[in-house]
Order: C-alpha cells, then sequence, then structure tokens
C-alpha cells in the first residue's frame, strides 16, 4: 500500500540538520585577504548601489536610497554590456533608476540607450524611465520606437506615450505628430493611444481559469 | 535485506577548469579599432558591408566609442547590436574580463595556486581592485589584490592563493570582479575542479547541486510505483599527470548508525566493463536506487530515519577510493511553474527556466526541504493579455486570482514566470506571507520576471542563478518567511545570486506551513 503524504504543519518531527561531516584539513574555513576600501570610495559606493539595486521592493522605496552622487556610477553600470559580465538585472535596474534624476546626462543616456541599447530589454526599459518623465520631448522617440522589431519595445513605447499624453503638451505634439504621419498604421495607432484605446488590464475574473499543462 | 535495484545514468563531464553550466562564458570581445575585417565578417557575423564601413571609419579617425557607429548608415538593426555588445572603442568606458583559468592549468589540492585574470580594456581604464569570492565546501572566503600599472598594460592579473587559502579536492567556485576607478565593474564566474593531490579521489553529492554547503541525498517516494528512490552523482578526480584504468565494480553500502554502526544493505553495481579515466580530468555518473517496499532502504526511509551511504571503487592497479554521504526523506513542498506569454520563452530560454528551478531546489534542498513535485504549465501570448507584461503589484494579484494549475494533490504552489516586468522596480512577489493554502484568491501564487536578456553570442537567455534565487526568495515568502538582515540569507530584501542560505529558524518556520508534507 503507498505511503500517504501527510502535511507536516502541527507535527513534531526531529532532524537533525546536516552538518559538515567530512575532516578537511585547515578546517571548514579561510582567511580572507582583504583590501580596505578607505581609500576607494567609489567602490564602496559601486557596492552599496548594486546592493539597492537589487532590492526587490517598489519604485518609490528605490528612490529614497539614491544620492545625487549615485549618478554618475548609474550612467557606468547602464552602458556595462553583458560582455562585462554585468548582473542583467543589476543593469535593468540601473536603467529604471535613471527615471529619478531629471538631468541633461541622464536623459541624453537614456536616449541613447533607447535608440541604440543593445537588445530589446535595454531599448524597452530605456523608453520606459524616458516616459517617466511625463514630458513632451520624449515624443517623437517613442513614435519612432512604434516601428521597432521587437513587440517588448513597441509595447514600452505605447505604454509610454499614455504615460506622456497626461501632459497637455506631450498630447499636442502627439496629434501633431498622428496629422503629419502618412503612415496608416502608425496613425491608427496614434489615434489609439490618444482616445485611451490601448490594452488595460482586465477585470478579475469570478473564476480562475486553468494554465494548460506542458506536454 | 539486499532488495534495492540500481541501474546507472551517465553524465556528460565538463571540463575541469568550466565545470559548471552556468560559469561565464568568455564571450569573443573585440577591440573595434584593431578588429581584422575577417574577424568581423566570420567570427562576428557582421555583415561584410557594414564590416568594410566599420573599417573605412576607423581608418579616418579612430573609434572613440562604439556608440560612435550608430551613425554609419551601412549598418543595419542586427549589426549595431552585435558592435555594441561586443566592441570596445579607443576610449571606451567599460572594460571585461574576457577569462578567468588557473595559472598552472589545474588546481591541485592543499596547494597554494593562483588565477589568471586576461582583461580586455582598450582604454587602458585606471583598473584599482580584483576581488575573487570562492565558494567550496566550507564557508566562502574572498581574496582581493590592488591592480598594478603593468597588469593594466599587460591585460593579465595574477591573483594569488597562499598556504592557509588551499582548497580540499573537489568543485571549487570562483566569482571574480574588477572595479576601475569610477565605479565600473566587470564581473566573471568559473567553476573549477580541485584535482587531489594524492592523486585519485572519489567524490559524492546529490543529483543536482551547489558547488558549496553540505548536502544529503534525497529518498523520492514515486506513489506510482510504491518505491524510493535515490540518486548519488559518483565523481572521480584524477590528479595524476596520466591516466588511470578503473575497476569496473562499484560497491556500496547503506548504514543506520554511520558507517560500522548496523549495515541496511549492500551490494556491488557492475559497469559491465573497466574504463579510464585521463590525466588531470575527471569521471562522473549518476547512480539510482530503487528500493520495493520490503528492502531495509525502504524501511528505514519510511521510519523516516536518516542512512550513511558509502561508496567504494578501486582502480586496476589496486588503489581504492570511496566516500561517504547522508540519505533522507526531507520534508517536501511542490510547484507549478507556469509560463506567462509561453510564446516568449524560445529555445535557450525554456532550458534556462528548468535549470533555474533545479537552483531553486538545491538551494532548499542544502536545508532539507525538496521540491518533490514540479509542474509544468503554459499561457500562451493570447491568453495571457496584459499579464505579458506586469507593470503594478495589483497586477500581480489579478493573475494569481485570474490563473491556477490543475494540481490534484493541492500541495503545489503556483509560480508565475511572468515575460517582463515592465517599469517597475520589483521583479517579484509573493500573493501573502505566508501564502494561502489553496489556489484560490488573488494571494494564491508568487510571480517572477523571467530575468531575460540577451547574451554576448545574441541568444536569448535566462539569469539562471539569478532566477533560481528570485524564486526561491518569493516562494520562502510563500512559506511564510519575512525579509531578515543575515548575511548571504535567501530572505534578504536585497538578495543578490549568492544570497541562498535558510537558517534554523526559518526551516522550523516552513516547518510549520501547511502546504509542507512528508510521506
Amino acid at each position: 500500500m503507498a505511503i500517504p503524504l501527510t502535511p507536516i504543519a502541527g507535527k513534531e518531527v526531529k532532524f537533525i540538520l546536516n552538518e559538515p561531516a567530512k575532516e578537511i584539513k585547515g578546517g571548514l574555513e579561510r582567511e580572507s585577504t582583504l583590501i580596505s576600501r578607505e581609500k576607494y570610495k567609489q567602490i564602496l559606493v559601486r557596492e552599496h548601489l548594486n546592493k539597492i539595486l537589487l532590492n526587490h521592493c517598489s519604485n518609490e522605496e528605490i528612490a529614497k536610497m539614491l544620492r545625487p552622487e549615485h549618478e554618475p556610477i548609474l550612467h557606468k553600470i547602464c552602458l556595462e554590456s553583458v560582455t562585462t559580465g554585468s548582473h542583467p538585472m543589476i543593469r535593468k535596474k540601473a536603467i529604471l533608476a535613471l527615471r529619478h534624476y531629471f538631468t541633461k546626462e541622464s536623459i541624453n543616456l537614456l536616449t541613447e540607450l533607447a535608440i541604440g541599447g543593445e537588445d530589446e530589454y535595454i531599448r524597452s526599459n530605456a523608453l520606459g524611465s524616458l516616459s517617466a518623465f511625463k514630458t513632451a520631448f520624449s515624443v517623437p522617440l517613442l513614435i519612432e520606437a512604434l516601428k521597432d522589431t521587437s513587440d517588448m519595445v513597441k509595447n514600452s513605447a505605447r505604454v509610454g506615450l499614455k504615460n506622456v499624453i497626461l501632459d497637455t503638451e506631450g498630447k499636442n505634439v502627439l496629434k501633431a505628430a498622428m496629422k503629419k504621419t502618412k503612415n496608416i498604421q502608425l496613425k491608427k495607432e496614434l489615434k489609439e493611444i490618444i482616445e485611451g484605446k490601448i490594452q488595460k488590464s482586465k477585470k478579475p475574473l469570478s473564476k480562475p481559469r486553468h494554465a494548460k499543462k506542458d506536454k | 535485506m539486499n532488495q534495492s535495484i540500481t541501474k546507472v545514468e551517465r553524465k556528460k563531464v565538463l571540463p575541469v577548469n568550466r565545470y559548471h553550466k552556468s560559469d561565464s562564458v568568455p564571450f569573443s570581445v573585440f577591440d573595434i579599432n584593431k578588429v581584422p575585417l575577417k574577424d568581423l565578417v566570420s567570427k562576428f557575423k557582421i555583415n561584410t558591408g557594414a564590416a568594410k564601413a566599420v573599417i573605412s571609419a576607423r581608418r579616418r579617425n579612430k573609434i572613440d566609442v562604439s556608440t560612435e557607429i550608430l551613425n554609419l548608415k551601412e549598418l543595419r538593426h542586427r549589426d549595431l547590436e552585435i558592435l555594441r555588445r561586443c566592441g570596445y572603442g579607443k576610449n571606451e568606458l567599460k572594460f571585461a574580463i574576457a577569462d578567468v583559468q588557473p595559472d598552472s592549468n589545474y588546481i591541485y589540492s592543499y596547494k597554494p595556486f593562483a588565477l589568471k585574470i586576461s582583461v580586455l580594456n582598450p582604454s587602458l581604464r585606471r583598473l584599482l581592485l580584483v576581488s575573487a569570492k570562492v565558494f567550496w565546501k566550507g564557508k566562502p572566503f574572498i581574496v582581493e589584490k590592488e591592480i598594478s600599472q603593468a597588469e593594466i598594460e599587460q591585460g593579465n592579473i595574477l591573483l594569488n592563493f597562499n598556504e592557509k587559502q588551499t582548497l580540499p579536492p573537489g568543485p571549487a567556485a570562483f566569482h571574480v570582479d574588477i572595479f576601475d576607478s569610477d565605479g565600473g565593474q566587470s564581473s566573471f564566474k568559473v567553476t573549477c575542479v580541485v584535482l587531489p593531490s594524492n592523486p585519485l579521489s572519489l567524490y559524492l553529492a546529490p543529483e543536482i547541486y551547489k558547488v558549496t554547503g553540505t548536502y544529503s541525498l534525497r529518498g523520492y517516494y514515486d506513489s506510482g510505483t510504491n518505491n524510493f528512490v535515490t540518486v548519488v552523482k559518483i565523481s572521480i578526480f584524477n590528479g595524476n599527470p596520466f591516466s588511470v584504468a578503473m575497476s569496473r565494480y562499484i560497491k556500496w553500502e547503506y548504514w543506520d548508525g554511520g558507517v560500522g554502526g548496523s549495515l541496511i544493505e549492500s551490494n556491488t553495481h557492475d559497469l559491465g566493463g573497466n574504463f579510464t579515466i585521463g590525466a588531470n580530468n575527471t569521471w562522473s555518473i549518476d547512480l539510482y536506487f530503487t528500493s520495493p517496499p520490503g528492502s531495509g532502504i525502504y524501511n528505514t526511509y519510511q521510519n523516516k530515519e536518516d542512512m550513511t551511504v558509502k561508496i567504494e571503487m578501486n582502480s586496476t592497479d589496486g588503489t581504492i577510493i570511496n566516500d561517504t554521504i547522508t540519505a533522507r526523506v526531507m520534508l517536501a513542498f511542490g510547484v507549478d511553474i507556469t509560463r506567462v506569454a509561453s510564446d516568449t520563452f524560445v529555445g535557450q530560454e525554456y532550458t534556462d527556466l528548468y535549470d533555474a528551478v533545479d537552483v531553486t531546489k538545491t538551494i532548499y534542498e542544502a536545508r532539507d526541504i525538496t521540491i518533490r513535485d514540479i509542474g509544468r504549465y503554459y499561457i500562451t501570448d493570447g491568453d495571457a493579455g496584459s499579464y505579458k507584461y506586469i507593470n503594478s503589484d495589483s497586477e500581480c494579484h489579478n493573475l494569481f486570482n485570474d490563473w491556477t494549475c490543475y494540481d490534484p494533490t493541492g500541495f503545489n504552489i503556483d509560480v508565475f514566470i511572468a515575460h517582463d516586468f515592465v517599469g517597475v522596480s520589483f521583479d517579484g512577489l509573493a500573493g501573502s506571507i505566508p501564502g494561502p493554502l489553496s489556489d484560490s484568491g488573488s494571494n494564491s501564487g508568487v510571480v517572477a520576471d523571467k530575468t531575460g536578456y540577451v547574451d554576448g553570442s545574441g541568444t536569448k537567455r535566462l539569469s539562471v542563478d539569478y532566477l533560481g534565487m528570485l524564486v526561491g526568495h518569493e516562494v520562502g515568502h510563500y512559506l511564510g518567511l519575512v525579509h531578515i538582515s543575515e548575511t548571504g540569507n535567501l530572505m534578504l530584501a536585497s538578495s543578490g545570486t549568492n544570497d541562498t542560505n535558510l537558517n534554523y529558524d526559518q526551516y522550523r518556520t516552513i516547518m510549520g506551513y501547511g502546504r509542507v508534507f512528508i510521506f
């Protein structure tokens, strides 16, 4: 007869956790050789910033942890391509963090990444941060990104334009672009964005649907 | 009672100095001002016309930074992507660790060694510090040194490990970081087998395992056959500068109360023929034990008692090598992994996803909790709708409300892997702490960003180690764990790839959760 599964909550089960049993010459600890960060402040800031960016918390909470002196190092992180061995999520979050720095340098860098970022993740996140400034200057860039080959980039551009038209000037710039373009598909898409017809979250279902099982 | 049956599965053995599949790949990066035309075309797959345009541009003026090439009309989007990813200009702010390898080809146990770190740094940026964190059987430690001007100019850095930093035989992972004077950083990870100086040794581990920590084998109960299955990975490391011929027989023993206590079962497995292990090389197999009702192993697992497994082999010249490891049933929970917008998980990403789930499993198994059942589900692009791109926490809760998996046991936790988290800085979320015991309602599940990126060769990948940690972190919340500030702990608010420890209090908390079970 098969053994039934038993939930363990509330039961007393005695387990001895595995502790290192094997004899290792010199024991289980080795001496570290560390270099003081005292004269390397930039490294200290970088290490601290890596931790901030890895935080699993909201944009607002991240914003509270960021300081003006972080901005140049954030720029460095944003430019560290995957071939430098950079952590893809730290780079992504560094690009997102630049939305909290409304400076010429950050706007220029985000623009550069939005146009020439080496993959769709970089371009779409750069567009997201640019549009978070909610100003009209990013409208031409966002419209251009609607033509990107990547669905992810196009989605960021759509969401970004939706953000930007919350600003009256942004809406006017978008309307002007819509009138000017001869591309029928683009005209239609811009019209939908202006009219707020882009895909929204659906109303929650009363009964969950079942995901399909992999074959 | 000797009733357990054994079978062997042979594993592809990775190179001694690139021993883990998640090791960094030494991508080909190039100096835009020096790379020959033929390399651009044949090695980096740049369109010939575009490659010629790059050569011509650099003849006019040295290319300062890779962004300059944005102005070259001849370049297609794809070419631009490659050049920006792999090309380094004269005044490029970035630098890269091109490779890390042992300086004298191999690392031998209990002997000082050095790592040779090759760096691509065309603008001769002022590199300040190299730091290597070492993961091995014991507690991780760090070796750092300041980088000299000569090393910057040569592009090679030597990092020495002294008498007090030697390692025992077995795998060791080195996570190497180099920092420059402006806060720039380049990272590289490599796993090397520390070869035995003695010079032949046998090493036991679970089927999947991390390099660091201590482990048990897991007695897996197969309800379909009513058998317990145990899998042990047997590796032999040959530190000899010549091949060693090994006998075909594997002697195995299961002991109660440690070796020399009372013998539960023992036997010999015949591999069917002698075999040879190359000089400075490794050999590895997975040995499966199937234990039916009535067998000693089955009964001991059923009584939830620990066993010590001893494996012994010998070379044909009579050298005997052996190792022991604990085997036990573990506390368990299950997960149903659902790819949200499944069409977007292409090629390698699918493999990476389940490699990441293996990482999650090893994190929990290092604390004697296993993920017993891993369901594989998907929601198509069309069905996923707006859940393809998560952009708020309320959207996560709506996802938990709207979707679940068919789970007959009722024990599995819904784990959704979303295509991308857009515009939000969090990258995962658990419905609540702890999560509900059912699969319905807006808190019933966890969701994680798939952590996608494009690697140096242009292949779409997931960050396997990070995603494995992230899923483990969010599932940890679901099992009742809150954030803590213990160094290296999985539940740090800012847990990274190397933060994978769970402490005893957390183990006790998980034990109290209603979806954690035992046989």
